[in-house]
C-alpha cells in the first residue's frame, strides 16, 4: 500500500509528463518563437509558457512566446482554391526567412513544387529574395515527400513550403520529426477537408476567402488548432497583392474556445 | 654545363584575361585588387586605359573617374588563383620541351622556367629551341620575352630586364640597354606599386606586337652582361630595390664593386644570396610542376555479382581510395564516375555531380547509393571503375572552437542538401526560380538548374560573423513595369479551358465553370492585352480578366482572341 505523499508525487510525476506530451518534448522557455510579421496573428498564437497553463488574456500581445516554434510544422488549410492559403503561408516564410537572416541563421527558402505551378513574378513582387529559394520538381509524388523530408531535416534552410493532401498519419509523424531534427519550420498546404484528420502538426490554421470590400481581398484565418494554446482565434485581414501588404480588418474575440491544456 | 631558359609574359593577369576573353583585347581594361588600406585600387592597366591616365596603383575611384562614362564590363577582379592554374597548365604544357618546368617562386608568378640542360640538341641547338618557344607561344596569342642562361637567377634577370638584341623600331617604349628604373615618384602610394609602375612602365605588350627574339647568354660567360642589368633583376622585395636606387646603386656591377661584408648589415642577407645564386655560386633549384595523374580506382570480381551490399561495400573501398589521393593532392571531386561492367549488356554508368569538391568518403558513398538504388543491372557485375573526372581545389576551413557561435545555414550544408536532392531527383529537379523580362506570362518566371548556377558565397560571414546581404536588385519585376497588375502565385503549365456562361460583351464571363463547379463572378478587374511572342511560334493574343467570384476565391483568366475561347491561366492561391 502506498504512503499518501509517494502517491502525491507519482501523481504529480504522472501530470508533469503528460503535460509534456501536450506541449511538446522541449521546454518552450528554451526555444524563442519566431514572429509572424503579422502582430495580431502572433497574438493569435500564442502559447503557455509555463507547461499546462493558460496564456492569460490580458499579457500583452508582444509576449515573445506569440508566434511559430522553430522545429515544427504549421498547416494551412485552404476552403476552396483560390482562397489566398498559399499566399499568407508565403507572406508569413518571408518575414521569417528575413527575421532568421537578420540573427545570421539559414536562409534558405525551399519550396516543394510537384504540380509545377510556382510563379517566380508573382513571388518575388510578395518580396521573396528569389536568390535564396529553391524550387524542387520531383519526377514523382512520392519522391515529393522524400525531398520533402530531406528538407526539412536540413538545418540550413529556414522554412520548406510543400502542398500535401492526405498523406497519413504515419508520414505526417515522419515530418513533424524531421521539422525537430532540421531546426526550420514547415509549412503544409492542405485542403481544407484535412480538418477532420487528426493533427500532427504544432499549428492548424484555416484561411477562408471573403467577398471583397473596395477591391482589396478580404480573408478570415481561423486557428484550429494549436499546441500549448487557444484554439479557436478568428482574424479577418486584408490583403494588397501588388505591395504585400497585410492589414486587420477586426479580430473576432473566440466564440467557442477550447482549452487544449492539461487539467491540472 | 646547366643551361635554363626562361620564358616572362609581362603583365601576365592581363595577358591572361585577353586569352579568356578576347573581346576585351582591344579595350582599356583595368584589373583591380584591394588595396593595403582597404578599398579597392588598380592593379593591372591595358594599354588603352594607361592612355587615359590610369596608373597602377591608383584607387579604383580615380582609374573609373578616368575611364570615364563607359567603364561598365572594363574594371575586372583580379583574379591569382586563375593566373597561377592558367600558368600552370601552361607549364604542363611545356614540358615538350623539357622535362623539368616549374614556375618561379612568387606570390604572383609570370614566368616559367625551363631546364633544358642536353635538350638543345633534339631540337636543333638552343637557339633554335629557344625560337621554337618564342614561336609557339605567339601563335597561341601570347607575349614573352625568353632568355636562355647559365643560372635560374641569370635567365631570369636576362628575360626580364636584358636589353632586347637587334633592330628595336618595332619595340619602341621599351628603352634602350637594360632599363633602369626611374626614382620613384614623391607621394604615389606604397613602395610595392612604385617598383611595380618602374617595372610596368618598361613592356607594353600587346598583340600587334610580336615577342622579341630570344636572347641567349654564352655558357661560362655573361659576366659583363650580368653586371650591367639593373638591381631590380635580383629578385629582390621592392623596398630593398627602392633603397638600392636611392643609394644610386643602379646597377648589379656597381652593387657588386662594394665590399661584400658590408651588404648584410644594410640592406639584408637576401642581397648576396641572390648575388650568388645569379652567379652560380650557389646552386638554385627549380620546382617542377608534377605530371597530373587521373584519379581512379578499379575493383574486378573474381565471381560476378550483383548483390546491392558486396557492390555497396566494394564502392566504399574504391572510393576510399580515391579519398586518399584527392586529400593528398587537398583537392575534392566535383564530378565522379561509377562503371560497371556487366557480364552482358552494356555497361550501366552512373555519373554522380556535387555542387562543391568533396572528399569525405560518408557523403560520396551516399551519393552513389542513392543512384544505385535506382538503376536495374542487366546481369551480374564484372568490374567496378571510379574515376573523377573533375576536380576542384577544396578551401581549407578552421574549425572553430565554439562550435555554437558557427552559422547555421552555411553554403556548405545547403550544399549537402542540394547534392542529395540532385543526386536522387536528377539535376533538372533542384531549380533556382528566376523573372525574365518577357511579356507572356508564362515565360516570365524561369528556372534554372541549381548546379549551372554557381552558388555565391557572398552570405557566408565575415571574420566577426557579420553576413553582408547579396539581394540581387533585380529579383522583382523588370523595371519597365510602370503599371504592375498583380500575378497570381500559382500559375498552370498549361492555361486550362473552361466553359463560360453569359458572357458580357468585351469583359469577363459571369459564369464559369472549372473542375466540376460552377463559380458566379462578382467582381472582375481587366482586361489586360498580351499580344507577343510572334518570333516563339504564332502570336498569342490575349485579355487578361482578374476575377473574384461570390465566395471571394480569385482566378486569372483569359480570353484568346483567336479562337473565341476561355482559358483559366492561374490560381490567386
Amino acid at each position: 500500500m502506498l504512503r499518501t505523499d509517494a502517491r502525491e508525487q507519482i501523481l504529480q510525476e504522472l501530470a508533469r509528463r503528460m503535460k509534456q506530451v501536450e506541449v511538446g518534448a522541449r521546454p518552450p522557455a528554451a526555444h524563442p518563437s519566431f514572429s509572424t510579421g503579422i502582430p495580431a496573428l502572433d497574438g493569435l498564437l500564442r502559447r503557455a509558457s509555463v507547461p499546462g497553463s493558460i496564456p492569460a488574456e490580458s499579457a500583452p500581445l508582444s509576449n515573445p512566446l506569440g508566434g511559430l516554434v522553430p522545429g515544427t510544422l504549421t498547416e494551412w488549410l485552404a476552403a476552396g482554391s483560390g482562397s489566398g492559403a498559399a499566399w499568407l503561408a508565403l507572406r508569413v516564410a518571408v518575414n521569417l526567412q528575413q527575421r532568421v537572416e537578420d540573427e545570421g541563421g539559414a536562409q534558405s527558402l525551399v519550396f516543394i513544387d510537384h504540380r509545377h505551378e510556382f510563379y517566380p513574378p508573382a513571388a518575388a513582387a510578395l518580396g521573396l529574395d528569389l536568390g535564396q529559394v529553391l524550387v524542387i520538381r520531383p519526377p514523382r509524388p512520392a519522391e515529393g515527400l522524400w525531398a520533402l523530408e530531406q528538407s526539412l531535416r536540413s538545418p540550413a534552410v529556414a522554412a520548406t513550403i510543400c502542398r500535401v493532401e492526405m498523406p497519413g498519419d504515419r508520414t505526417l509523424r515522419r515530418l513533424q520529426l524531421a521539422a525537430e531534427v532540421g531546426g526550420g519550420v514547415g509549412f503544409l498546404l492542405r485542403p481544407a477537408r484535412a480538418a477532420r484528420e487528426a493533427c500532427w502538426a504544432d499549428a492548424r490554421l484555416r484561411v477562408q476567402a471573403l467577398p471583397a470590400v473596395e477591391g482589396d481581398r478580404r480573408l478570415r484565418l481561423e486557428v484550429l488548432h494549436l499546441r500549448g494554446g487557444i484554439d479557436g482565434g478568428t482574424l479577418e485581414l486584408e490583403i494588397d497583392d501588388e505591395t504585400g501588404s497585410v492589414r486587420v480588418v477586426s479580430a473576432l474575440a473566440s466564440a467557442t474556445a477550447v482549452l487544449r491544456t492539461a487539467r491540472a | 654545363m646547366k643551361r635554363v631558359l626562361c620564358v616572362w609574359f609581362p603583365r601576365w593577369p592581363l595577358q591572361r584575361l585577353f586569352c579568356v576573353r578576347p573581346e576585351l583585347k582591344d579595350q582599356p581594361v583595368v584589373l583591380y585588387g584591394p588595396a593595403r588600406r582597404g578599398g579597392w585600387q588598380a592593379l593591372y592597366a591595358a594599354r588603352g586605359a594607361i592612355a587615359r591616365g590610369v596608373v597602377p596603383g591608383m584607387p579604383l575611384a580615380e582609374a573609373q573617374a578616368l575611364l570615364g562614362g563607359e567603364h561598365r564590363g572594363l574594371l575586372e577582379p583580379h583574379d591569382p588563383q586563375a593566373d597561377r592554374e592558367f600558368l600552370e597548365s601552361l607549364a604542363r604544357w611545356c614540358q615538350r620541351y623539357s622535362p623539368l618546368v616549374g614556375l618561379e617562386e612568387s606570390p604572383l608568378p609570370e614566368t616559367l622556367l625551363l631546364e633544358i640542360t642536353g635538350c638543345a640538341p633534339l631540337f636543333g641547338g638552343e637557339q633554335a629551341l629557344a625560337e621554337q618557344v618564342v614561336r609557339d607561344f605567339q601563335r597561341g596569342g601570347f607575349f614573352v620575352r625568353v632568355a636562355v642562361g647559365d643560372t635560374l637567377g641569370a635567365a631570369w634577370g636576362a628575360a626580364h630586364f636584358g636589353a632586347v638584341p637587334g633592330p628595336t623600331s618595332s619595340n619602341a617604349g621599351m628603352g634602350g640597354n637594360s632599363p633602369v628604373p626611374q626614382a620613384p615618384r614623391r607621394g604615389s602610394v606604397g613602395a610595392e606599386s612604385r617598383a611595380l609602375s618602374a617595372v610596368e612602365a618598361i613592356e607594353e605588350p600587346s598583340p600587334a606586337w610580336s615577342s622579341p627574339p630570344p636572347r641567349l647568354l654564352p655558357p661560362g660567360a655573361g659576366e659583363e652582361f650580368l653586371s650591367s642589368l639593373s638591381v631590380a633583376a635580383l629578385r629582390l622585395p621592392p623596398d630593398v630595390v627602392a633603397t638600392l636606387i636611392e643609394l644610386d646603386l643602379r646597377t648589379i656591377g656597381r652593387l657588386r664593386a662594394l665590399p661584400r661584408a658590408c651588404l648584410p648589415s644594410r640592406l639584408g642577407k637576401q642581397v648576396l644570396q641572390r648575388i650568388d645564386q645569379m652567379l652560380g655560386e650557389i646552386p638554385e633549384l627549380i620546382i617542377p610542376m608534377t605530371p597530373l595523374e587521373p584519379i581512379a580506382a578499379t575493383w574486378g570480381f573474381e565471381v560476378p555479382t550483383s548483390d546491392r551490399m558486396a557492390l555497396e561495400a566494394v564502392c566504399r573501398t574504391l572510393l576510399e581510395q580515391v579519398a586518399e589521393e584527392l586529400i593528398s593532392r587537398q583537392a575534392g571531386v566535383q564530378r565522379l564516375e561509377c562503371r560497371l561492367t556487366c557480364v552482358a549488356g552494356d555497361p550501366v554508368c552512373l555519373t554522380i555531380g556535387a555542387l562543391r569538391p568533396r572528399s569525405a568518403v560518408d557523403e560520396l558513398l551516399e551519393l552513389v547509393r542513392l543512384q544505385l538504388e535506382r538503376t536495374t543491372l542487366p546481369a551480374e557485375v564484372l568490374q567496378i571503375d571510379l574515376e573523377a573526372l573533375v576536380i576542384g581545389l577544396v578551401p581549407v576551413e578552421q574549425p572553430e572552437l565554439f562550435a555554437g557561435s558557427r552559422p547555421r545555414g552555411n553554403p556548405r550544408r545547403l550544399a549537402a542538401l542540394v547534392d542529395r536532392l540532385g543526386s536522387r531527383l536528377g539535376e533538372q529537379a533542384v531549380l533556382r526560380p528566376q523573372v525574365a523580362a518577357d511579356a507572356q506570362p508564362e515565360c516570365a518566371g524561369t528556372f534554372e538548374p541549381i548546379a549551372r548556377l554557381a552558388i555565391r558565397k557572398a552570405p557566408s560571414g565575415n571574420a566577426d560573423g557579420r553576413r553582408s546581404r547579396s539581394r540581387d536588385p533585380s529579383g522583382g519585376l523588370p523595371d519597365g513595369e510602370a503599371g504592375f497588375t498583380p500575378r497570381p502565385l500559382f500559375l498552370k503549365s498549361q492555361p486550362q479551358p473552361i466553359v463560360t456562361m453569359s458572357v458580357v460583351p468585351d469583359g469577363p464571363p459571369l459564369r464559369f465553370r472549372w473542375e466540376q463547379e460552377d463559380h458566379v463572378v462578382r467582381a472582375s478587374w481587366g482586361p489586360e492585352r498580351i499580344e507577343t511572342g510572334w518570333w516563339r511560334g504564332p502570336q498569342v493574343r490575349r485579355d487578361y480578366y482578374r476575377v473574384e467570384t461570390t465566395t471571394g476565391r480569385r482566378f486569372w483568366l483569359f480570353h484568346e482572341r483567336e479562337r473565341e475561347t476561355w482559358f483559366l491561366h492561374g490560381i490567386f492561391e
